[in-house]
């Protein structure tokens, strides 16, 4: 059984990985948008995360690129970090890998983060917290 | 003395002297041998420990790759952090 779990989740990390790459590559080519993939962007000291880019480079690209991404249904893609002063609120990890969204209008960019364990997870929230701690201060 | 006789005297003191030179030589050449070895050995793991013990330079990331050129590098992993950060504040 637990062979079987290991297997699965093997099987969804390949198709996250694929997805990133499939991601990278989908928007390369497009002449309104630079494209980048940071691969094994550091978050601690033991964890990494691959991430990809897109940034428009003026309104109407970005307008477009929100109409492709239906980013009105993405609405709460950053509300996971919602309650995220209370570690006991947090949204927790289902268990499965997930690519997790984040949309900046400001600086017109979508960066989308390839999260494969729990670990890394928790070292995004961690890294989060630690930076928020940080501008605060 | 025959001839015959002298040249076989001969090669059987050079034989000796061969083989006492040999018998004294030997482990010198033996002792220098195993300290060149060792030096060598010292000097190559001290050769391969180099990258492992000297503080690596950590970038922050593993590959970076942009459809772009011309653009610098640098300025993602920032923006992959910036990112992160804003969606948290």
């Amino acid at each position: 059984m637990k062979k079987h779990i290991l297997i699965l989740l093997f099987i969804l990390m390949t198709l996250t990985a694929a997805a990133q790459n499939k991601l990278y590559d989908r928007y390369a080519s497009r002449q309104d948008l630079t494209v980048a993939r940071v691969d094994g962007f550091r978050l601690n000291d033991s964890t990494k995360v691959d991430v990809v880019m897109l940034v428009a480079d003026d309104a109407t690209s970005w307008q477009k690129l929100m109409k492709e991404l239906n980013v009105s249904n993405m609405r709460d893609v950053t509300s996971w970090l919602a309650n995220v002063n209370n570690p006991a609120r947090r949204v927790r990890w289902t268990g499965a890998p997930v690519i997790r969204v984040v949309v900046s209008p400001t600086r017109r960019t979508v960066g989308f983060y390839r999260l494969n364990n729990e670990a890394q997870y928790d070292a995004l929230v961690d890294y989060q917290l630690n930076n928020m701690k940080g501008k605060k201060k | 003395m025959e001839s015959k006789n002298f040249d076989s005297l001969w090669q059987e003191a050079e034989v000796n002297r061969m083989a006492k030179e040999l018998v004294r030589e030997y482990p010198r050449w033996r002792r220098r041998r195993r300290t060149a070895t060792a030096v060598v050995s010292v000097a190559l793991v001290a050769v391969l420990m180099v990258p492992v013990l000297l503080p690596r330079a950590d970038k922050g990331y593993d590959l970076i790759c942009c459809n772009r050129s011309g653009i610098d590098a640098e300025q993602w992993p920032a923006l992959a952090s910036d990112l992160l950060i804003e969606s948290a504040l």
